[in-house]
């Protein structure tokens, strides 16, 4: 039984690494209030999402120049009238029923479903649009909340830390994929520097990468002129964004520098855009939502714990400096 | 009975490590053996995972729009006056031409379908089109300097060659 199994305390204590402290039963509170707030916001954001695009369907192309992708499976029998009638009124109630009715799991449930088709539609024409997997996947994660009303919710303290935990889950789930995309560059670059290669620790990995982007799609990125002209300019940059991608998992379990990795990782779409054109706004959305705004962050945390809690980076900070990881109460600033 | 319960947190966190580790192993196993990279909705994430010396990688090179034919073929996004999907830097017609020359290789059932989708999305407006799938192999700031997309390329192979034919 995994309940009774320590491995996954392990595992947590592993990736909590230095970060022991814990908040105080009394701030939960108020952290719960700000993470009730948070999760009105996905399903309001949710709503301006199925409402831009349930006009969207009209005119849908015949079924036979689409590439379905299995959730849309239903749209051969269908048809692409009865198809497009079917995803705007699904899109309609979901949206409006989530604003409402969020604290009931079949709500929470249908707006995933909802999202899902979302995501399927906009990926079934050749290429998978990404930017959905991550909004799908955090009303999965909301599926876990408590059911129940504010009043009720808040004075049970199981009730407000089941809350916290689905909450915390999915900024874990969000910061999971960075840790995969991370995992998948590391290994590949580390494999092409054993054996020699040209890879993604190379100093022009970057340029490269920039140019042939550009050139795929004819495209003039803002600043492609910087690292093209300037190619050691994105060495630090590139061996950088492999790091904060990798560790990211490990900052879920590490409250201190959570603010910070919103903002990081909000700066790294903006990279995207800037270096390769490309845009990712529901991620830098989804970043200030579950990160910068997360009631899960330790507020106003002192740098110097800022500096020590980082994943490896960290230990020569604790060990030369001497710097804690853990802020210490008195630098929270009571909410 | 209490309605919320410590039991009732252990369950939530156990659900969640489970799913994590679900998720990593689904979307490994997706990135490994499914022909689209992925087991949609679980998306490995592999994204500019690869960085090499030489770029590599499909094209669509158009021979011919209506009446006016270009020789040497002109690359698709050289063409975003005509193209909506070029103008707008579109890159889905890249991998729906992968998916194309994947499909007349391993699954010859789906090659219509997915030729439908270029032809008919990404190649949309012109009454015929004629069109190559062409792998090419280059070296980046050598092309970039050289001309971009009419720039050097080591390699050019042409992978498949349709036609439109005329659609009004």
């Amino acid at each position: 039984m995994i309940a009774q199994s320590k491995f996954p305390k392990r595992v947590f204590r592993f990736l909590r690494g230095p970060c022991a402290e814990a908040p105080r039963w009394r701030e939960h509170a108020a952290m719960f209030d700000r993470a009730h707030l948070l999760v009105q916001m996905f399903y309001v954001l949710s709503l301006f999402k199925f409402y831009s695009a349930a006009r969207g369907f009209w005119p849908m192309p015949p079924v036979e120049t689409m590439d379905l992708l299995w959730p849309l499976w239903w749209l051969e029998y269908a048809g692409t009238q009865a198809g497009a009638f079917i995803l705007s009124n699904l899109f309609i109630v979901a949206g409006v029923g989530g604003i409402i009715f969020w604290r009931y799991l079949p709500m929470r449930i249908l707006v995933s479903v909802a999202l899902l088709q979302h995501a399927a539609h906009s990926s079934s024409f050749g290429a998978i649009n990404h930017g959905f997997h991550e909004w799908f996947w955090i009303s999965v994660c909301l599926w876990f909340l408590p059911n129940g009303s504010y009043d009720t919710l808040r004075v049970s303290r199981a009730a407000r830390v089941q809350f916290l935990t689905a909450i915390a889950a999915a900024a874990g789930l969000i910061l999971l994929f960075y840790s995969l995309s991370g995992l998948w560059k590391c290994s590949t670059a580390f494999l092409q520097l054993v054996t020699g290669e040209f890879g993604g620790f190379s100093p022009y990995a970057m340029t490269k990468t920039v140019v042939t982007r550009a050139m795929w799609t004819n495209s003039d990125p803002l600043w492609g002129g910087l690292v093209i002209n300037w190619p050691l300019l994105g060495w630090p940059m590139y061996v950088g964004l492999y790091y904060v991608e990798l560790v990211a998992i490990f900052i879920i379990f590490r409250p201190v520098l959570l603010r910070a990795w919103g903002i990081i990782l909000i700066l790294f779409h903006i990279g995207t855009f800037t270096f390769l054109d490309i845009i990712f706004p529901d991620h830098v959305l989804i970043n200030a939502m579950f990160f910068f705004l997360t009631p899960i962050a330790t507020r106003n945390p002192d740098w110097r714990a800022m500096a020590a809690a980082l994943p490896g980076l960290g230990i020569p900070v604790r060990m030369i400096m001497g710097w804690s990881a853990n802020p210490g109460r008195a630098a929270r600033v009571p909410a | 009975m209490k309605k919320y319960t410590l039991e009732g947190l252990n369950f939530r966190k156990n659900a969640f490590f489970l799913l994590f580790l679900a998720y990593s192993l689904v979307a490994s196993m997706g990135m490994s053996f499914h022909e689209r990279k992925e087991v949609f909705p679980v998306f490995s994430w592999s994204l500019f995972t690869y960085v090499w010396e030489n770029a590599w990688g499909y094209e669509v090179d158009i021979v011919r729009v209506d009446d006016q034919v270009f020789d040497p073929p002109k690359n698709f996004y050289e063409l975003g006056h005509i193209f909506s999907f070029a103008g707008a830097r579109d890159p889905g017609i890249i991998k729906a031409a992968s998916d194309v020359v994947s499909a007349r290789e391993h699954d010859p059932d789906r090659l219509d379908d997915l030729r439908a989708v270029i032809e008919d999305r990404y190649l949309a407006g012109p009454s015929r089109v004629d069109y190559n799938i062409v792998f090419v192999v280059f070296e980046p700031l050598e092309r970039w300097h050289t001309g971009r997309l009419a720039g050097k390329i080591i390699e050019k192979v042409e992978m498949a060659s349709y036609s439109t034919g005329d659609r009004k």
